[in-house]
């Protein structure tokens, strides 16, 4: 286990991370959230030895050590923000290179790599320049180039912006299956589906500080209302105002035809609306009730942090 | 240790295999002396041993620091050097790898030329033990004066690359090269003895029975150049590796 107690870091007379703390666990993906600039990047830049740290302290298995050591260096899989293979090398020589500089002997090495690419779909671009990879095969390359040494820590930021569909879903697929042999993993995303699917654990960080964690289930019970109601009809509706006495909050979209309430107690009040449109004799065409989304957690901390 | 080594093995092959044939190394490490060379051939009479001393002095030097001070700005540029100092390797394996290629680099290409030069001018082969130390002694000057100047925290190749010359000029252009130490005046003299390259020369001609400082004096001259410029350089790199991430 890896734990993080009050890190600071400044730049200059910046400070970027102001004393946050987290641990990261064995077997467990834990993602870091946040708006651009936040810091996730920073944070792991100084977990992966990197740059150091201003204050606070960094134990591994309750130890503290200096992430900057070569021991500690040897754990760990990384997967940079913008891909840093070598782009005048083809893919095998990135992944040999990397596992040359891990210290893996040769034989080892090299079965790994062409396993990789295998898996990784880019074995038909063995022998191409990395340059003339696209996007997607790239970021499946520094993928594999951080699984080469068979590492136990994983710090991934932002594997999976800019991917379609199917690359997505195939490196969300990896990253489980780290996960399920038992890895270490931080990921950094900004979004909130991939962190609901993927994270055990979601710390949100806004200008340094960690402003909410918890299991992406916690934190939508203690942030937002546990789901929230639509009646959607078929032309715009202008007497919302018939809703008000319910005392349930509520939102009108723009186009004047939904209406989401917000609610905590869906069991009592969702009947109450139903009584509502039966007594004024209006028919929605669609009644439904919907958990609500990280993604609206996450824009009320968000909100609360500013207030 | 073997670890380590083939760590640093594995960090020379890339540099070599990424960058021997990358623009600026082509003109700052070949194209350049070979012009320089000609120029100062070209219509003048010089003595064979001037002429062998001068064009592996030149060819040494030039092709010494030709790899080196192009990589750290390089892989700045494009993030690569983010990856290596995330990976198991200390600085000081890092720099020893990129001085080490330029190195090998400089000696494999000056090794051709020296045996052409042996076969054309009438210059003994009973040298050779002393070619090689220096050669290497001179390489290893070269490229540590290469990834010293590289310490300079940018990622624009070419900025380096003018600041290496503006050096680099001047250490070859004071050198013993185009005039034997022993028919430079008194200042002249001192000043010489402020570039390596003069080591260099006077140790092939010493060699060749024509020196002025002797064999020995010329190694240990070298030796400590090597040792002084390495040190220095690895300290400069330590205080500003972290403005390049
Ligand atoms: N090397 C640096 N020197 C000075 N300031 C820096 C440096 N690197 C990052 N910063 C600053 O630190 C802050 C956090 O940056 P960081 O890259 O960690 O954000 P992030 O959360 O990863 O954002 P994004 O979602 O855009 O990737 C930013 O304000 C940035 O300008
Ligand atoms: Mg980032």
């Amino acid at each position: 286990m890896l734990s993080i107690n009050n890190l600071v870091k400044y730049f200059g007379q910046n400070k970027v991370l102001d004393s946050i703390s987290f641990d990261l666990v064995e077997g467990r993906i834990t993602g870091l959230l946040g708006p651009n600039g936040a810091g996730k990047t920073t944070t792991i830049r100084i977990l992966t030895g990197v740059l150091p740290y201003t204050s606070g302290e960094i134990k591994l298995d309750g130890k503290p050590f200096n992430p900057r050591s070569k021991e500690w260096k040897t754990k760990l899989g990384i997967v940079p923000e913008i891909s840093n293979a070598f782009l005048d090398y083809s893919p095998i020589k990135n992944l040999l290179f990397i596992g040359g500089v891990y210290g893996m002997p040769k034989k080892i090495s090299k079965a790994r790599s062409l396993k990789l690419l295998e898996d990784f779909g880019l074995i038909e671009k063995i022998n191409n320049r990395t340059k003339r990879l696209s996007k997607g095969q790239k970021q499946r390359l520094n993928i594999s180039m951080a699984m080469v040494h068979d590492p136990d820590f994983y710090f991934l930021d932002e594997p999976t912006t800019g991917l379609d569909i199917h690359s997505l879903q195939f490196i969300r697929n990896k990253i489980l299956e780290l996960k399920n042999t038992g890895k270490t993993i931080l990921l950094t995303t900004h979004n909130l589906i991939e962190a609901n699917l993927l994270c055990d654990e979601v710390l949100i960080l806004n200008k340094g500080r960690i402003i909410a964690k918890g299991t992406p289930n916690e934190l939508r019970e203690k942030f937002a209302p546990a789901s929230k109601i639509l009646l959607e009809f078929e032309k715009p509706f202008d007497n919302f105002g018939l809703f008000e006495k319910l005392g349930i909050s509520y939102e009108v979209t723009s186009t004047k035809n939904k209406i989401y309430f917000y609610t905590t107690n869906t069991i009592d009040d969702f009947p109450k609306i139903v009584e509502l449109i039966k007594e004024l004799k209006i028919e929605p065409i669609t009644c439904e009730i919907k958990p609500s989304s990280l993604e609206e957690i996450f824009l009320k901390i968000l909100e609360e942090d500013i207030k | 240790m073997i670890v380590r080594m083939r760590q640093i093995w594995v960090l020379i092959r890339k540099n070599l295999e990424l960058y021997f044939k990358k623009g600026p190394v082509l003109v700052f490490g070949v194209l350049l002396p070979v012009f320089m060379i000609f120029a100062w051939i070209i219509g003048r009479t010089i003595s064979p041993i001037q002429l062998f001393s001068g064009i592996l002095g030149m060819a040494v030097f030039f092709l010494g620091t030709a790899i080196s001070p192009v990589i750290f700005p390089w892989e700045t540029r494009e993030k690569n050097l983010e990856m290596t100092i995330s990976c198991p390797i200390t600085l000081l394996d890092l720099i020893l790898s990129v001085t080490l290629s330029s190195m090998i680099y400089a000696v494999v290409i000056t090794s051709i030329i020296y045996v052409f030069l042996i076969l054309l001018l009438p210059i003994s082969g009973w040298i050779t033990i002393w070619f090689i130390l220096g050669d290497f002694l001179l390489a290893w000057i070269s490229s540590s004066i290469g990834s010293l100047i590289s310490a300079i925290p940018t990622d624009i190749t070419a900025n380096i690359m003018t600041i290496s010359s503006l050096i680099k000029f001047p250490l070859i252009f004071i050198s013993g090269i185009f005039i034997p130490l022993s028919q430079l005046s008194p200042t002249f003299f001192y000043i010489a003895l402020c570039s390596p390259i003069t080591y260099f020369v006077d140790l092939l001609q010493s060699a060749c029975g024509v020196g002025l400082l002797g064999i020995f004096n010329d190694l240990i001259i070298l030796s400590i150049w090597g040792i002084v410029l390495f040190v220095l350089g690895y300290f400069l790199h330590r205080h500003t590796i972290l403005k390049r991430l």
